[in-house]
């Protein structure tokens, strides 16, 4: 899937004020997935999961609302696999935005 | 335009995304807005704010939403809550209704569902206030114990009427003999926490030596003398309301102690290595001006402002002289043996005469004293002592100082009108600027901006530079 290089120019008006502060917390939480997975923490995996499947959508981010659901979903399962894969998927949309961090 | 003197909403979620985005909506909209992250936090928060509805995250770890709403409702049964909730949790959205949830809303959320069902909860529980207010009135009750009708008591009664739904922390102001126990009392016997104690503590009549144990118990042994283990006064008014009497009169060391405890919310009984917790109501008085022992350095402020949550003035006797004779009456009745009927003309026009710089307890007095020198039906003015009888009429006469004439014709709202067009032309339209030379917050900045009508003053301020 391929996102348009402008995505910031797209989030609503009213939510440009607040986009800064959004990708704040939308980087440390997403720093702390593959943490959480080692230690099979699927409680706070899901809570991440259902935190972001919430606030995603206010700022066009529809992919990672997706990722957000499938994560809540895997996470209640215990679905290892598919946590993991969701968090590989996660961290690749990361990049196309250009949050991941720079290795 | 919204009512200022309702209180600010509560936000809590465990979610910090949602959180911002309910308080930027929430602020454009003029309400002041407290943020909360959990249900343990909002609970500590009733007891420092009251504010005019709860927007309440019902999945949060920890204590979690449903616990918070029912302890809410339990405590605060007029104050609405409106649950948030995933689309898919039907059975939670109707067990958080049966809880006395007042509305829900689903998430993601939507912007103008939320205000519309933000304002109608407002306005509900403003609504609910005001129908207690005027029944109470109609009915022409007062609080049981308190006499008065006058203007000054009336707000008083207000103030209760708003108290007496919360569970907020109260300090209550007024001179000696103003009646601060009978209100504190009215507080408790008319809030949630009626079923429980009521216990009352007189700071300044408890030797120093003794504070502690009086207040957090002792066990056995502790010291000499100590040859029970006894309950302090905070656990005793567990599931109640302890009433601190005489704050003012409290030592620099004693001070640090009570902070200590109100910060952590458990204490220990002298002598004894168990942590102990209460759950009850503070209410404390004080007949000193605080803020002036504050200034002196003989208060400490952090102590102040944990007890001055919602500040209660109580007038004192000669501001609410109407109410004299209904007072004097009372007295006739509840101190006599049926002899002395009432209180003559006459006298009475000495009554209202007088200052009353002991109050309510001085009036008391005098009526006792009357009623046994008094030989007929009536209190004549010769029952009372010579000081009385010369009483000289007190002025009600005030006016404003020949100073501050130029402000005649000039409301606090033109000024502050004033003040933020300024900083916002001075700036551009930049609305943080703006706020930083106001020194403000976003939530105060929208706010003000919405009642004075300056909402599109930013955009025609950027589009001019």
């Amino acid at each position: 899937m391929s996102l348009q290089n402008n995505w910031r120019e797209q989030v609503a008006p009213d939510f440009q004020e607040l986009l800064p502060d959004f990708l704040n917390n939308l980087q440390s939480e997403s720093a702390r997935l593959a943490r959480l997975l080692q230690r099979a923490d699927f409680g706070e995996l899901a809570r991440i999961g259902h935190n972001f499947k919430g606030s995603a959508g206010y700022f066009g981010l529809t992919e990672l609302g997706q990722l957000s659901r499938a994560l809540e979903l895997h996470s209640k399962a215990g679905d290892k696999p598919a946590v993991r894969a969701t968090i590989e998927a996660w961290q690749a949309l990361l990049v196309r935005l250009e949050l991941a961090p720079e290795r | 335009m919204r009512d200022e003197s309702t209180g600010p909403i509560f936000v809590v979620d465990d979610d910090p995304n949602q959180r911002m985005i309910l308080e930027h909506w929430l602020s454009r909209e003029g309400y002041d807005v407290v943020l909360l992250e959990s249900g343990e936090a909002c609970l500590e928060a009733l007891g420092e704010e009251l504010p005019a509805a709860i927007c309440l995250d019902l999945n949060m770890p920890g204590f979690g939403g449903m616990n918070t709403l029912e302890h809410v409702h339990e405590h605060n049964p007029i104050l609405p809550v409106i649950v948030l909730t995933s689309d898919d949790a039907v059975d939670s959205v109707v067990k958080a209704m049966r809880l006395g949830a007042r509305d829900y809303l689903t998430k993601p959320l939507d912007q103008t569902k939320l205000l519309t069902t933000m304002a109608n909860a407002v306005e509900v529980g403003r609504l609910a206030m005001r129908v207690s207010q005027l029944e109470r009135e109609a009915e022409g009750r007062g609080y049981p114990g308190i006499v008065g009708n006058s203007a000054p008591m009336k707000a008083v009664f207000r103030q209760l009427d708003r108290l007496c739904v919360s569970d907020v922390t109260v300090l209550i102001h007024g001179e000696s003999g103003t009646g601060k126990e009978l209100i504190a009392n009215a507080i408790h016997a008319n809030g949630s926490r009626a079923r429980g104690p009521f216990v009352a503590v007189n700071l300044a009549a408890v030797p120093e030596t003794l504070m502690e144990s009086e207040l957090f118990g002792h066990e056995k042994g502790a010291f000499t003398g100590a040859i029970n283990r006894r309950i302090g006064r905070f656990e005793e008014a567990n599931k109640g309301t302890l009433f601190l009497d005489e704050i003012g009169e409290l030592s620099p060391q004693v001070q640090v102690k009570l902070l200590r405890v109100l910060q952590e919310r458990t204490f220990q009984r002298v002598g004894g290595s168990a942590k102990l917790s209460s759950d009850f109501r503070l209410v404390t008085a004080s007949h000193r001006d605080l803020e002036e022992e504050m200034r002196q350095g003989r208060f400490r402020q952090d102590l102040y402002f944990r007890f001055a949550v919602f500040e209660l003035d109580l007038p004192p006797l000669r501001a609410r002289r109407d109410d004299i004779p209904a007072l004097s009456r009372a007295f006739v009745r509840q101190l006599g043996d049926g002899r002395v009927e009432n209180v003559s003309t006459a006298a009475l026009q000495i009554m209202m005469a007088y200052d009353w710089p002991g109050n309510i307890r001085e009036l008391q007095n005098l009526i006792q004293r009357a009623l046994v020198v008094c030989n007929g039906k009536e209190i004549q003015p010769e029952d009372f002592p010579e000081r009385m009888r010369n009483a000289v009429p007190a002025s009600s006469s005030v006016e404003a100082p020949a100073e501050l004439a130029e402000f005649n014709d000039t409301t606090l709202e033109d000024y502050s009108r004033r003040l933020v067009t300024n900083a916002l032309t001075k700036h551009e339209g930049n609305a943080s600027a703006a706020m930083r030379e106001l020194n403000i917050g976003r939530t105060r900045f929208y706010r003000m901006l919405k009642k004075f009508g300056l909402e599109g003053k930013i955009e025609e301020l950027r589009q001019v530079k």
